[in-house]
């Protein structure tokens, strides 16, 4: 269909018709399909709000309103949302709203700074494993193997206690437990790639094999990468909150929506909202993060264009 | 059959392997001396405390002492007042002959400790796993037949959303609804302790106490697998051989049950060991809400009183299950 329209306008005598249909690259694609995809617009800016109000509002609170995170107020304690509070108080009187505020500043970075290192650490190990094969890849891969027959959990936990985690040391934690499965998705797309006629001639013209993985491998890899960083970011949301929750992870006073959560069994009758509010953010965050992956999994993937 | 498990157990060796180095590196790294946690004196004798110290085969490098955590160290002459003869000879057997050590806590065997707690454990697991499956695979079916109906949107919109919740708040909110608010089930453990013969096995009161959890950890698990059998399903679906059935003649259903489905749960199938090994992480959290008394809560209690062979030992122990969750589940595929 699109193939015989410009002729037409050619053969009418109208070569101007021809530059309005330029030849698009993959990603100019992806962007006009993300543009048009709405849930993924929808998920995009919920995400971009909620980490703008997260990291704008902390500064302001504190120094435009006066107010300290960690002041507490005991006459105010286990105040209902609305009562004085947008979102209520909590054992201590603090404020929720604030907290969450904080919390999430925390959670995000998190999740950014980790999902970041993670995919530096997947797509360079799985690049290397997969272009040079032989022995190199069989020792990647069965280090891969014996970290993801344990179950994750169990690592983190242990190496949490070991090195009781600031917000940055989790962040490292978290991206050295977590990269093996887009690692292998990686090296299972370099393989099939390396085959390609492209790289034949690039070794052919004696280009250096770190020329060849970064010109020419990476570029191809690039949309899988993308997708695994918007997922990634997801599941490092659903780990961090996880194990602040236990109490293993970012440590209070400092919030998290993880860590808001951990005594919340004591609010079960006197503060619902404790419970309802800090889950239904890293929810929403977690939700945000899938459904990006999910539009750029439909974007980048050719076969999806109708 | 034989040759097959033979070779998934061959292949099992290296991962086994690391897995053990990574432990036990990870516990050498720990913090916090093991001899003042079992002697709990600040102030104790150095005396005996080094001799305790020889005893346990703490001042050896950490490749020997690794290979006696391995193997045994009741081979080896110990030489426990340091005048360079050999008193006595170890006691521990090594993991490899099942002897895991002394929980520190606990003050009895690791190995026992763990085989106590895995049958609660797999309980929860197993059954959210049965669930999953039982649940999954028709809603996934039923979504690929008509992609886009109502009905495909409603288990998307599930499934998204049971892969984005955390297990921790789910269950948070279950307990507050069916238990503070409405008294429905039992908020925590495993039975009721009320009743005037606890120590029977009650059914009902035992199911009551698994609807929660069991719910929690199943809701991933369903969502993961209704979506994972609707791809396949669907990619199934379009090829050569369906048309094929339909060519020849079978009316739809047949299709869709003897041809796709059959073949859509192979891959599916597989899918149990990395499900097993999410249910087994999902379990530590779930059993510490729940206050189930598996082996996430004793890993747990173990990390949070520095109880490193326990912790240890429940790494491999957890490990091990994965591989051999892995490896049965390749049998009947294999077979077929």
């Amino acid at each position: 269909m699109s193939t015989t329209a410009p002729l037409q306008n050619a053969t009418l005598g109208a070569p101007v018709e021809l530059d309005q249909r330029k030849i698009r690259t993959l990603w100019q694609n992806a962007f006009r399909h993300i543009v048009r995809d709405r849930l993924t617009m929808a998920a995009l800016t919920v995400l971009v709000v909620l980490t703008l109000i997260c990291f704008l509002a902390p500064p302001v609170v504190e120094n435009v309103l006066g107010v300290d995170v960690n002041r507490t107020k005991v006459l105010d304690k286990f105040r209902l949302p609305g009562d004085g509070y947008a979102l209520g108080t909590d054992h201590l009187g603090r404020d929720q709203l604030i907290r969450l505020l904080y919390g999430g500043r925390i959670s995000l970075s998190i999740a950014y700074a980790a999902s970041l290192m993670t995919i530096v650490i997947a797509t360079s190990i799985g690049i290397v494993a997969g272009f040079f094969g032989g022995k190199v890849d069989d020792i990647i891969i069965w280090f891969i193997n014996t970290l993801t027959s344990i179950p994750s959990i169990f690592l983190l936990l242990i190496a949490s206690t070991i090195w009781s985690p600031s917000p940055e040391v989790l962040i490292v934690l978290l991206a050295l437990l977590g990269w093996m499965g887009t690692c292998r998705l990686v090296r299972g797309e370099v393989i099939t790639i390396k085959e390609r006629e492209y790289i034949q001639a690039a070794h052919a013209v004696g280009a250096p094999a770190w020329r060849i993985m970064w010109n020419h491998i990476f570029p191809n890899v690039l949309s899988i990468v993308i997708i695994s960083l918007a997922i990634d970011a997801g599941v490092l949301i659903l780990v961090e909150s996880g194990l602040s929750f236990l109490g293993l992870g970012v440590q209070p006073p400092t919030p998290t929506w993880g860590n808001m959560l951990t005594n919340s069994r004591s609010y079960f009758v006197t503060g619902p909202h404790l419970v309802v509010l800090p889950g239904l953010l890293i929810t929403i965050t977690v939700l945000c993060f899938y459904l990006i992956g999910d539009g750029f999994r439909d974007a980048l993937d050719p076969r999806s264009h109708h | 059959m034989g040759a097959y498990i033979t070779r998934r157990l061959l292949q099992a060796i290296p991962t086994l392997f690391g897995i053990t180095v990574i432990s036990f590196f990870l516990m050498l790294a720990a913090p916090g001396d093991p001899v003042t946690m079992i002697t709990f004196k600040p102030n104790a004798d150095p005396a005996s405390v080094e001799k305790l110290r020889r005893q346990l085969g703490l001042d050896q490098p950490a490749l020997v002492q690794y290979v006696y955590w391995l193997i045994g160290n009741d081979w080896v002459h110990i030489d426990v007042d340091g005048d360079g003869e050999g008193d006595i000879y170890g006691t521990r057997k090594g993991i490899l002959r099942g002897d895991f050590g002394q929980s520190l806590q606990h003050k009895r065997s690791v190995g026992g400790l763990i085989v106590e707690r895995i049958p609660a454990t797999l309980q929860l697991t197993v059954t959210a796993l049965l669930i999953g499956y039982v649940i999954g695979i028709p809603v996934g079916v039923l979504s690929a037949v008509r992609p886009r109906s109502w009905f495909d949107q409603f288990a998307r919109v599930f499934s998204v959303i049971g892969n984005a919740v955390p297990a921790f708040w789910l269950g948070l909110l279950m307990i507050m609804l069916f238990s503070v608010r409405l008294g429905l089930l039992p908020m925590a453990g495993m039975q009721s302790v009320t009743g005037p013969r606890d120590a029977d096995f009650d059914l009902m009161d035992r199911v009551r106490h698994m609807i929660m959890p069991v719910s929690v950890l199943a809701f991933g698990t369903i969502a993961s697998i209704s979506r994972f059998m609707r791809t396949e399903v669907i990619e199934i679906m379009g090829q050569d051989y369906i048309r094929t059935a339909h060519a020849k003649g079978l009316r739809g259903g047949s299709v869709l049950w003897r041809h796709a489905v059959r073949n859509a749960l192979i891959p599916v199938a597989t899918f149990i060991g990395p499900a097993l090994g999410g249910l087994l992480s999902g379990a530590v959290i779930i059993e510490q809400i729940f206050s189930w008394p598996g082996m996430g809560r004793l890993v747990i209690n173990g990390v949070f009183q520095r109880d490193y062979p326990l912790v240890m030992a429940s790494v491999v122990v957890g490990a091990v299950l994965f591989i051999l969750g892995g490896a049965a589940v390749g049998c009947p595929l294999w077979l077929g």
